[in-house]
């Protein structure tokens, strides 16, 4: 398949790397200075403006098969889309999008661009869904949410840190997929045993996993939630929260924009003040609060105000990161989660380049392994057979079935069925080779 | 130094004298009732064409193309109401009562207060009785929304005018052009009436008892040609009166998208809502206090009351005036809600209350959080501060009036050595100031407001019309820079 990317950025390059193996990827980018970090990769770099039609003639729309728009100017990626598919109607077009006006737009029929993926609502899953799950260092959600996928941390104390995987009992409906030790990853048998400093995969129902977790952390969903920063995540997030039945504190600088948000965000305090004044929130009681939601504009203020409400007792902080190689920064001063829209949004993009069937993905691990949604199609050499006679490779695990919207924990004994939904983690090399068993 | 005036009252006049000119037609209902009850028409004979002709030479001697600006709004409208008044007190006036009780009948009339000062209600002649009753109609949804409505001429400028005259902080507008809405809420009015008059018909009330009821009913008046009010009807035609006075105290606008069939706004409506709730809450502790009679006896006195005093009705099932005190003080309390707005009820107006309501409960969580933005909502709609400021402006300058208001009625009544209790002063403040009417005491509903000292009338008349107008229209005429600047 040929796949031309436009622009070079964070997004962007995680997309051309996570493609170039398989696929002939051509990267339009117009600064000369950030192709120059592409060169390591096996594939063509475009000097130019990827909405102007020339550049994409010279990258050769017209034989792509698909187009991916990924600047971080959503003009530009609209544009880029609704060019190209003049250029070659055969064409798939994938925008990005950060202002979610225009994905309301674009679900009206807006012309050129046949899937737009948006930051920001993305981002504000995300958050939302790590707040129901708080333990978890990462969360994503399968099968239209049916399933869960959670990434904990085994901490000093945890009750399970030394025993086996077959003694840590995890609640029905819960797999224990994976355990990350020392950036390695081992697919688990039985006798395994479970170390303090390992994370843990699981996958399974949002009420197993979320009940395993919280026994393995000792900790509950939070109720009282504040946000620092009113952008357009900060607003997302909040709306969020609201329809799942949470009050929200939302803390945010400009009286102007308070005013709106106070009128659009019925169920959430907005607090007009900036959001790294000590005195403030210590008046506002923020250790009180079970999580706080760091997503301000500035990573540098970010990184500082996570550092202030780590020092004023703050349980659980979750912030924005934008870029990858800051989120060590962050850890190191004890945020509980970093959350990187770009990379979240890359994510997004890349499932829709998998082979037909393969819904949703998640990378973990910085891309060392996958977790993939396969819909098992009719005549697939995996259909009608039992787990354990060992068709998928070593290296991947089935952590569910989904079955008639019904969630199976897999035996041994159970068989994939034609229209099934398999939950599958697999270490990075084996990922194509699960699709072709699966698919050919 | 004199200072020139600035408000042009040429056009303002010219407007007044046509709506007089209009308003002697309305004398033809007690003319036709005097006659067929064999009594003299000489009494509506004499002021209609006194009307015609004043206002016809008036229109005449004040003709111009000057056109009537904002300002001169107000002066149409307060004006118009004086004026209505003084004409409407001249059946009274030819019937044998003085001038001043018959200003004072006639503005508790024109204003639907229905506070009296007849004694023998029974011995009057019946044209004058309907003629009563007829003024609490028209003044009921208004008669500058009327002259919206009929006369050509307000077709364009009668927004500001109707903005001036009608309850609530702003007209709920039906339809693109203003004179529309007028009359839409004139044909849901008066059918509303019509059909509580079939009603009371059904119910075996004779003709002049239902038509000047349901008069009295649909425009939250309060007066009856019966000396003993409602208490003289069966208890069916009761609950008839209790269902078409909440009727009377909601939104017109509301009521008539909900008679177009969109049923679902009723309930969605926060103010509909509240007031409904309000009064269901109010009667059930009412007849939870009273200590005689059936329950069936006790809930509908308790309905009675608390919805005749919420919407400013003032009818009694039974004379509330002789209750214990502690059931005084709670009628008291409820005078002060008044009806939804866009309904001919009067007082502080439920949608004002309730924004009231929420802006100390705002405030109170502010002192929580002093650098919360919380804006203040009614149903999903946020309420602009700047209508916040009119609504509470509103609402310390109504409390002030009363205050003044009882203050000023209690010590004439010491002037002239006349037995009134705080209570009784207090509450005939706020049910003229509210147009409520009956209040307790001397004031009460079976009793009249005749013995307060003549002074008193015209501080209640005052009151009625202040109260009617909602104030802030009436208050500016009392201001130099109105006239001016």
């Amino acid at each position: 398949m040929r796949v031309i990317v436009i622009g070079a950025g964070e997004v962007g390059t995680a997309i051309a790397e996570a493609l170039y193996r398989t696929n002939d990827v051509v990267v339009i980018e117009r600064n000369h200075q950030r192709y120059e970090l592409l060169q390591h990769l096996d594939i063509l770099v475009v000097e130019g403006n990827g909405s102007s039609p020339k550049t994409l003639m010279e990258a050769g729309v017209d034989k792509a098969d698909l187009l991916i728009a990924c600047t971080d100017v959503d003009e530009v990626n609209i544009v880029a889309c609704a060019t190209s598919k003049q250029l070659d109607i055969e064409l798939l077009t994938i925008a990005r999008v950060q202002d979610p006006d225009y994905l309301t737009h674009w679900k009206k029929g807006y012309l050129g661009v046949d899937v737009m993926v948006c930051s920001e609502l993305s981002t504000a899953k995300a958050v939302a869904i790590n707040l129901a799950v708080p333990e978890a260092k990462h969360v994503n959600e399968f099968a239209d949410g049916k399933i869960l996928m959670t990434e904990i941390e085994i901490r000093n104390g945890c009750p399970i840190a030394g025993l086996t995987v077959l003694e840590s009992h995890p609640p029905p409906g819960c797999t224990i997929v994976s355990l990350i030790r020392d950036g390695q990853v081992i697919i688990p048998g039985g006798d395994d045993i479970i170390l303090e400093g390992d994370l843990l995969v699981n996958i399974g129902t949002p009420k197993a996993v979320a009940q395993f977790n919280a026994r393995l952390s000792g900790t509950k969903g939070s109720r009282h939630v504040v946000i620092i920063g009113g952008g357009r995540i900060g607003y997302r997030v909040a709306r969020l929260l609201e329809s799942k039945g949470i009050s929200p504190y939302l803390i945010e600088s400009d009286a102007e924009r308070c005013l709106w948000l106070s009128e659009h965000l019925p169920h959430t305090l907005v607090l007009n003040h900036d959001g790294s004044d000590v005195d403030f929130l210590k008046r506002e009681k923020i250790h009180t609060a079970e999580a706080v939601i760091n997503v301000a504009p500035t990573e540098e203020k970010n990184l500082l105000t996570s550092l202030l409400l780590k020092r004023l007792g703050v349980k659980r902080v979750i912030s924005r990161v934008d870029q990858t190689s800051h989120i060590q920064a962050f850890e190191m001063v004890g945020v509980d989660v970093a959350i990187n829209p770009r990379k979240l949004i890359a994510e997004e993009i890349i499932r829709f380049t998998r082979q037909r069937g393969t819904e949703a993905i998640s990378l973990l691990e910085e891309e060392r392994a996958e977790v993939l949604e396969l819909e098992i199609p009719s005549g697939s050499r995996v259909s009608g057979h039992q787990l354990n006679e060992k068709l998928f490779p070593p290296g991947t695990i089935v952590g569910a079935i989904v079955r008639n919207q019904e969630v199976i924990t897999p035996r041994g004994e159970d068989r994939l069925l034609p229209g099934d939904h398999a939950i599958v983690f697999a270490v990075e090399n084996k990922v194509k080779a699960v699709e072709t068993l699966v698919y050919q | 130094m004199r200072r020139r005036i600035v408000v042009d009252v040429v056009p303002a006049l010219h407007l007044v004298a046509a709506i007089i000119r209009w308003l002697s037609l309305t004398y033809l209902l007690p003319l036709g009732i005097a006659l067929a009850y064999g009594e003299s028409p000489l009494p509506f004979l004499i002021p209609m064409l006194l009307a015609g002709f004043l206002g016809f030479v008036g229109e005449y001697l004040t003709r111009t193309d000057r056109e009537l600006s904002v300002r001169e709004g107000f002066l149409v409208v307060g004006l118009a109401w004086l004026t209505i008044a003084a004409f409407g007190a001249l059946p009274y006036v030819f019937v044998n009562h003085s001038f001043i009780n018959a200003y004072f009948e006639a503005m508790s009339g024109f204003t639907t207060t229905g506070a009296t000062i007849l004694t023998d209600i029974e011995n009057q002649p019946m044209g004058l009785l309907m003629w009563r009753q007829f003024t609490q109609w028209l003044g009921g949804m208004g008669i500058i929304v009327l002259a919206v409505a009929i006369l050509p001429k307000l077709a364009v400028g009668g927004r500001q005018l109707m903005e001036a005259e009608a309850p609530g902080p702003s007209v709920d507008q039906l339809s693109p052009r203003i004179y529309q809405t007028a009359r839409t809420l004139w044909k849901v009015y008066v059918a509303l009436t019509f059909v509580q008059f079939g009603l009371l018909k059904l119910l075996g009330l004779s003709f002049f008892d239902s038509l000047a009821h349901a008069f009295t009913t649909m425009s939250t008046g309060g007066f009856s040609p019966r000396a003993a009010g409602l208490a003289f009807f069966a208890p069916a035609a009761q609950w008839v009166v209790i269902l078409f006075m909440i009727l009377a105290g909601t939104n017109f606008a509301l009521m008539y998208r909900v008679l177009l069939g969109n049923v679902k706004q009723l309930w969605r409506d926060s103010e509909f809502r509240f007031y409904f709730i309000l009064i269901v809450l109010s009667g059930l502790l009412v007849a939870g206090l009273l200590d005689a009679g059936s329950v069936e006896e006790r809930l509908r006195h308790g309905w009675f009351q608390t919805a005749s005093i919420i919407t400013s009705t003032g009818f009694a099932s039974t004379d509330f005036a002789q209750w214990a005190t502690t059931l005084k003080m709670v009628l008291l309390m409820l005078m002060f809600f008044g009806g939804c707005a866009g309904s001919t009820g009067g007082s502080i107006k439920i949608v004002r209350s309730l924004l009231v309501f929420k802006f100390v409960i705002r405030e109170l969580r502010k002192v929580i959080h002093p650098q919360a933005v919380i804006p203040v909502r009614l149903g999903r709609r946020v309420v602009n501060e700047g209508a916040l400021n009119g609504i509470m402006a509103f609402a310390i300058l109504y409390v002030t009036t009363f205050a003044v208001g009882s203050v000023l009625l209690l010590l004439d009544a010491q002037r002239v050595g006349l037995n009134l209790s705080v209570l009784e002063g207090v509450s005939a403040a706020a049910a003229t100031l509210g147009n409520i009417g009956p209040a307790f005491g001397l004031a009460g509903p079976m009793a009249s407001y005749a013995d307060f000292p003549e002074t008193s009338k015209l501080l209640m008349v005052f009151l009625m019309w202040a109260g009617r107008l909602e104030l802030f229209p009436v208050l500016v005429l009392l201001t130099r820079r109105y006239w001016q600047r």
